[in-house]
């Protein structure tokens, strides 16, 4: 694999963002906190210009102007988390880091994710650290009004945080640049895997599609419900009987064909087809599709239609599916998690749950145990009066 | 009277006879006596039930060797399997297996040993049910003779073993009762430190006897005496026809020769003895005078065949013998305290001993044992008695006349005998069993025996001296008596001196005493049963192992001896037969030794310590009188030769542990705190410095995993 | 919609690693923010930061390869940021009461 980035301006752009966070660290006296942000800005835009300037030279234009501006944004909000000398300007910075960054994430097609972001982090999350600094920061009164206190105006060691932070990054990214072979990915999953494991939703467009319809064995059609459905209870029994016996089963690619099914098959990543095989076969009657039946298939217009088989009487019938058909981002993830990670699920509930009774438990005791040592101090207190009393 | 020989090469091919398993009982009833004895130790037993426990028991071991002596008459050699108690094997072949039983290899040396051990023992332990009685309510009582026990167990074991090992176990089991009976008062330092020095000085001489073993079990594949002297009669057989010995075979008796002399007290080990008698009285009598020490007689005894085999051992014996005999006399003429005197003529009868094996008459040697045995347990048990009478008095200055206050005629007597036998005058035990090894020194052939004859000659000398000073200084001249340190309780007397009434002997120390006296006459009455053999301990002798290779040795030992006296006889005249000629010599060697004593010590004396001629002839012959008083700073030589040096040697070594092998070992503590110490700083507590680790850590696998792949 | 459709698979100019690198840079921001700044407040919101920058990248991913799972995952991040903000933040105002500060090194005694 050949490096997607010259390694000299990747290190050469560390080195400089080095340098201007290790400026920007909140410290005594002399403090250049904004020409070190300026300095790693200008170093991280460097790293991304090149990065840029390889997407230009692969001829694909400059398509990611949101990622961009998203990655500029959530960095440098985050160089001023880490560097803001006031922790309630620093949690508002990280709110700006979180809104970035999930702009990234809608870039990357996790829409659910990107609300779920907003909502939990900078609505939650952030809010109970706002709470939490102004619990545990001192009073300010007419003359500290602007006191920062010792530990938020000097930070500790920064050369050495930024060095170690700094190598990491390195590592990391030379290993993204330069490529590390041998780590083959897991296989690649298609729109089509998902939509297999949505049967509603192929069934409610096939049927949409009259197919169903079309297909249903009129052939097998009780004498009771023959003729014209003059009265709506006519329909209603026909449409009863008709869906009895025009299961539409969906399974994902292989699986055991019963009565019908909808394979869909991925012809192409962009587009879906499903293949509709229905059996028209009777399940009381072995003696197969009849002629007429066939001809009936045959006739129904519009489809790219086939029949084949006729001895055991399957049916297969190809079907397009369309792109809107294709998963939306939360049935995808709503599936991945209940459908692939059950366990996974109920654990974060119970660590969710345990994480609640902690914070209970912490809430309550702080407060028993001084009102118990108050108790106590005054009990000794009286006693001390009485015993020197008498 | 069947040939021995063949006897003992019958006996030694032959299967453990099981017919004669109960003979197990006589080192099996001793270890039940200790046994018991630790049980009502521990139930706070504080009757005399131990002490009567231990007699009986030992009595009956005494009697069942007794009744084993006289079925079987002493001669050849029986094997009684008790069970195997080591086997281990790594191969089929010769020499991979090494097994040793816990099995009893029966002849007649073992036969004198065991009689001997048992008897005295049984005796020694009636002497210290009341010798021992002031220990009854501390517990020490049932203690003492628990270990008492023990001891007569291992030496069993020591002397009855057939194999090395269990000699070995019983060699080393009678050095830890040695060990605990020395230091029985535990909380005197002087004991305790007695008691550390017997156990070092044994080590020394242990490791010689554990390399014999074990190169002895490299050579002949075996430690059963059986096997190792089949091998040996091979060997001599090779000999005789004019080949040598392997070198292992010469070097083997050398090392058991260390262990010997270590065990027996012979020079240069001997100088834990003296310091031994720190032990209780019975202890020094039993232990230290009459069994252990003469283990290393016996194992000499044992092996005989094998030291014949070995020159150099066998001159090393005798001189080392001989040179103990008289340096311990010297030391022993000198002392004041009168168990110190018996310590020292307990080497220097030991040294006699080795001299009679080195001049190859295991007779004389052996007779010396029994003798020895009989007169110096009567001589000890009679100090003893003094020592128990007066409250822990040994010093001959301090003590005079005491024949002549009631309660005390026993004693004295019993002292007289005994003083008599270990002088050697004519007619008694002593005087048999001593000619009987300078005698042979003389008519040996061998590395300067003759002159070895002569300084056996003026020891006995020397011997007849000492003892009788002590004899004469303590039971004669003017009654005096000042009580030692320790008192007596029950007694409520105050200081010594004035008011202070010794307790003579009660009616078991005088039973024994008597029945030791009697011992020890009746002990030169053996000389005149077996003629043949010099004697009836002779006749045990020959017919074990260290007389059949004494006799079938040519070049070497008592046949050359014979044949040296026969040419002798035919000079004619007085000195034809060195024994007769020695019987006249000790004799007048031994009076002159007496009368001395008797002019030095007696004439004139007017108090326990003032004997003119005496004091007088110690001014004169100072520093020699001085020097042997103090031993020969031998003691003090060993002082600067072996333990400073050794001392030193430990302070360099301490020093390099502290300075290297610390320092190293604190270096490997200090490295990671200081690692540690170092990396502190990090750990403060501040959660961004943490964060910080964990960005250059996330980093860092990111670098490793982009250069991976 | 149908516009953002048709790119389906292809970024048109802006390629996936445009999102990449920003969504590093986010990151690293928040890291850096995280171990300079001393307030406890701003270095919570520090963490929120470096959220967002998996979150992007998380989405940019789950477009590339059309897959929702990438778009769960930053549902249960928004669910575990939720939760940790209701406790952090309670615990926060526990600490200011404790000591009046919001100075994180005023915690440094918890040095194990």
């Amino acid at each position: 694999m050949s490096p997607i980035l010259s390694p000299i301006i990747l290190y050469a752009g560390l080195a400089l963002g080095a340098l201007g966070v290790a400026l920007a660290m909140p410290r005594r006296g002399l403090n250049p906190q904004m020409i070190g942000a300026l300095v790693a800005g200008i170093a991280v835009g460097a790293v991304l210009i090149a990065l840029a300037v390889v997407g230009l030279r692969a001829g694909e234009g400059l398509p990611g102007a949101f990622f961009y501006v998203f990655a500029l944004i959530g960095l440098g909000s985050a160089l001023r988390v880490i560097t803001h000398q006031r922790p309630v300007y620093a949690a508002l910075y990280f709110v700006l880091t979180i809104i970035a960054s999930a702009g990234l994430f809608l870039l990357l097609a996790a829409e659910f994710m990107t609300f779920a972001l907003v909502i939990i982090y900078a609505g939650a999350i952030l809010i109970t650290y706002l709470f939490v600094i102004m619990l545990a920061t001192e009073a300010p009164t007419e003359e500290t009004l602007e006191a920062l206190s010792e530990y938020d105006a000097v930070s500790r060691e920064p050369i050495a945080a930024t060095v170690v932070g700094f190598a990491l990054l390195g590592a990391l990214s030379g290993m993204l640049a330069f490529g590390v072979p041998g780590l083959p990915g897991p296989e690649g999953a298609s729109p089509a895997q998902g939509l297999a494991r949505l049967p509603g939703k192929v069934r409610a467009f096939v049927e949409g599609l009259g197919v169903a319809d079309e297909v249903a064995p009129a052939a097998f059609l009780p004498d009771r419900l023959a003729g014209p459905l003059t009265s709506p209870e006519r329909v209603e029994e026909y449409n009863t009987w008709r869906r009895s016996h025009s299961q539409i089963i969906l399974t994902s690619a292989g699986g055991e064909g019963t009565v019908g099914l909808v394979q869909l098959v991925p012809l192409d990543p962009g587009s879906f087809k499903a293949r509709y095989e229905a059996s028209l076969t009777d399940p009381d009657d072995e003696a197969g599709l009849p002629s007429a039946l066939m001809d009936r298939i045959a006739e129904i217009p519009g489809l790219p239609a086939y029949f084949e088989d006729s001895v055991t009487g399957l049916a297969t019938l190809t079907v397009a599916l369309p792109e809107a058909l294709a998963p939306t981002n939360i049935e995808t993830v709503g599936l991945a998690l209940v459908g692939e990670h059950p366990l996974s699920l109920e654990l974060a509930g119970v660590i969710l749950l345990l994480a609640m009774v902690g914070a209970v438990v912490l809430a309550r005791k702080q407060t028993e145990v001084e009102e118990e040592r108050k108790a106590l101090a005054a009990h000794r207190l009286g006693l001390g009066v009485e015993g020197g009393a008498s | 009277m069947s040939d021995p020989t063949t006897m003992l090469l019958a006996a030694s091919a032959g299967a453990p006879d099981s017919s004669v398993a109960w003979l197990l009982q006589v080192p099996l009833l001793p270890l039940l006596a200790c046994l018991l004895c630790g049980l009502f130790r521990a139930w706070g037993v504080t009757s005399k039930l131990p002490g009567y426990t231990t007699v009986l028991l030992l009595a009956v071991a005494f009697v069942v060797t007794l009744s084993g002596y006289l079925s079987f008459g002493g001669h050849g050699a029986q094997v009684v399997h008790g069970f195997d108690w080591l086997r281990v094997s790594w191969g089929d072949g010769p020499g991979e297996t090494l097994s040793a039983g816990f099995s009893l290899y029966i002849d007649s040396l073992t036969w004198l040993w065991m009689l001997f051990v048992t008897g005295l023992a049984t005796l020694i332990a009636l002497y210290s049910t009341e010798y021992m009685a002031e220990d009854q309510k501390t517990g020490g009582y049932a203690r003492y003779f628990s270990f008492f026990s023990l001891f007569v167990f291992m030496m069993s074991c020591l002397v009855m073993s057939d194999n090395l090992l269990l000699l070995y176990l019983g060699w080393e089991g009678v050095g830890l009762c040695s060990y605990l009976l020395i230091g029985y008062h535990y909380t005197k330092p002087s004991a305790v430190a007695a008691a550390k020095k017997a156990f070092i000085v044994n080590r020394v001489g242990d490791l010689g006897l554990a390399l014999g073993l074990m190169l002895t079990f490299v050579h002949f594949g075996t430690l059963e005496y059986r096997e190792i002297f089949a091998r040996l009669a091979e060997i001599q057989a090779v000999v005789e026809a004019g080949g040598s010995a392997p070198w292992q075979v010469e070097l083997i008796p050398l090392l058991l020769m260390v262990g010997a002399f270590g065990k027996s007290a012979q020079l240069p080990l001997y100088v834990w003895l003296p310091d031994a008698m720190e032990g209780p009285t019975p202890v020094s009598a039993l232990i230290h005078a009459a069994t252990m020490v003469t283990a290393g007689v016996y194992l000499v005894a044992r092996f005989l065949p094998m030291f014949a085999l070995s020159p150099a051992a066998l001159g090393t014996v005798a001189w080392v013998g001989a040179g103990t005999a008289l340096l311990a006399a010297t030391i022993g003429m000198a002392q004041y305290d009168i168990k110190r005197v018996m310590a020292y003529s307990t080497v220097s009868q030991l040294g006699y001993m080795f001299l009679g094996l080195g001049v190859l008459t295991a007779t004389g040697a052996a007779y010396h044992v029994f003798t020895h045995a009989f007169f110096k347990a009567t001589l000890f048990l009679a100090c003893g008695a003094v020592m128990h009478g007066f409250a822990g008095q040994l010093d001959l200055r301090r003590l005079s006349g005491l024949a002549k206050v009631p309660g005390w005629r026993v004693t004295a007597v019993a002292m007289l005998v005994g003083c008599l036998c270990l002088a050697g005058f004519v007619g008694t035990s002593g005087f048999f069993s001593k000619d009987m090894i300078l005698a042979e020194a003389f008519v040996t052939p061998g590395p300067g025996y003759r002159l070895l004859g002569w300084i056996g000659l003026a020891t006995a000398g020397l011997t007849a001296y000492y003892a009788f000073r002590v004899y004469f200084r303590v039971f004669h001249g003017p009654v005096e008596f000042h009580a030692g340190e320790e008192h007596h309780g029950d007694d409520g007397h105050d200081d010594h001196g004035h008011g202070f009434h010794p307790h003579a002997p009660g009616w078991a120390i005088n039973l024994v005493l008597i029945a030791l006296v009697i011992g020890s006459l009746a002990a030169a009455a053996p000389y005149f049963i077996d003629k043949e053999h010099h004697g009836w301990v002779g006749g045990l002798v020959h017919s074990s192992t260290a007389g059949e290779i004494v006799r079938a040795s040519a070049g070497h030992g008592e046949a050359a001896a014979h044949a040296g006296e026969a040419a002798a006889a035919e000079h004619g005249g007085f000195f034809g037969d060195p024994h007769r000629w020695m019987f006249l010599a000790s004799s007048v060697v031994g009076a002159i030794g007496i009368l001395l004593a008797w002019v030095i010590h007696m004439t004139g004396r007017v108090s326990a310590d003032r004997a003119p001629i005496a004091d007088a002839l110690k001014a004169r012959l100072r520093p020699w009188s001085t020097l042997a008083e103090k031993k020969w700073l031998v003691d003090e030589l060993y002082d600067a030769l072996i333990r400073r040096p050794l001392r030193l040697l430990a302070h360099i070594l301490a020093l390099i542990d502290q300075a290297l092998v610390d320092g190293l070992v604190d270096g490997v503590g200090f490295a990671p705190r200081l690692f540690g110490k170092s990396l502190r700083p990090s750990q403060n507590g501040l959660l961004q410095n943490y964060a910080v680790g964990m960005g250059g850590g996330l980093v860092f696998i990111l670098l490793v995993v982009w250069a991976l792949s | 919609m149908t516009a953002l459709l048709a790119q389906a698979s292809a970024f048109g100019s802006v390629t996936l690693y445009h999102y990449l690198f920003v969504s590093a840079a986010l990151f690293a921001l928040g890291v850096i923010g995280f171990l300079s700044r001393r307030n406890l407040i701003i270095m919570f919101l520090c963490t929120e930061l470096m959220f967002q920058g998996a979150g992007l990248a998380l989405i940019a991913f789950g477009r590339h390869w059309m897959n929702p799972t990438g778009q769960v995952f930053v549902i249960f991040v928004l669910t575990i940021a939720a939760a940790e903000a209701a406790l952090a933040l309670g615990l926060v105002v526990y600490l200011y009461r404790r000591k009046s500060t919001l100075d994180a090194q005023a915690w440094a005694e918890l040095a194990g």
